[in-house]
């Protein structure tokens, strides 16, 4: 598995070019960049070479206002998600699960736990590129669980 | 005859049926995973972008590596990693 984590922009810059005033250089003026663009800018990127080949390319964009609801399971879930979103068919083990939990009243939602091996099994299969924004939006204690999945 | 007719009438129905079935079996479990939709942000986000803003990101030489060092397995290069300090948040460049 591929990860692609972006936090916040000054690391960004940072990381790549060594000094800022270099990435103040080269854009223009007036033009505010937000580390959802560089994210977006990457996933379009991966999305284009992915085109007409076997990868698979995730996203997730952490926002603070959202916490509550990218809980780990729901974050991870839509990761696999967009991983599934390639292929032809559900893989088997993904759709039986499904039904399995139809059996209890009022269904199940998926435990992390299951979403992980999931995840696991279609991205051994193939090559998957998952990219993350604002992982520092993301509540710490779901943070340590998140990378603690994907590694 | 009407017996055969009706019999064509009924399985192509079925089939019908199955295909609707079929595919909302699909989204049912998309949608089971997790109700979070992070394309539909994805798409509202590069829709605002302004247009070969950014570019040199995708040109420096870490994101390339990183990029076309694919497919090794358990290579140290899995994971790119753009951090920041602690507690500067919203950041922008100009």
């Amino acid at each position: 598995m591929q990860l692609c984590f972006a936090m916040v922009i000054q690391g960004l810059a940072k990381l790549t070019l060594g000094e800022k005033d270099e990435a103040r250089g080269i854009q223009r003026e007036g033009q505010v960049l937000t580390s959802r663009d560089f994210s977006s800018l990457v996933i379009d990127r991966l999305c284009d070479q992915a085109r007409g080949q076997n990868i698979a390319v995730a996203c997730f964009y952490f926002d603070y206002a959202a916490r509550k609801e990218q809980s780990p399971t729901s974050m991870l879930g839509a990761i696999l998600k967009q991983v599934l979103g390639g292929l032809e068919e559900v893989p088997r083990e993904i759709s039986q699960a499904y039904e399995d939990q139809k059996k209890v009243i009022g269904g199940r939602g998926p435990q992390r736990s299951d979403i992980v091996k999931m995840l696991q099994t279609t991205s051994s299969e193939r090559l998957t590129f998952i990219c993350i924004d604002a992982m520092d939006e993301c509540v710490s204690e779901h943070r340590i669980k998140i990378l603690d999945s994907l590694d | 005859m009407s017996h055969i007719n009706s019999f064509n009438a009924t399985n192509s129905y079925n089939n019908v049926w199955n295909d609707c079935t079929v595919a909302d079996g699909r989204s049912q479990i998309l949608a089971w995973l997790s109700p979070l939709e992070p394309r539909l942000r994805h798409q509202d986000i590069r829709d605002r972008r302004v247009e070969n803003v950014g570019e040199w990101l995708l040109q420096a030489e870490e994101f390339r590596n990183w990029q076309a060092n694919t497919g090794r397995g358990e290579s140290d290069n899995a994971a790119l990693f753009c951090y920041g300090d602690p507690g500067v948040g919203k950041t922008y460049i100009r």
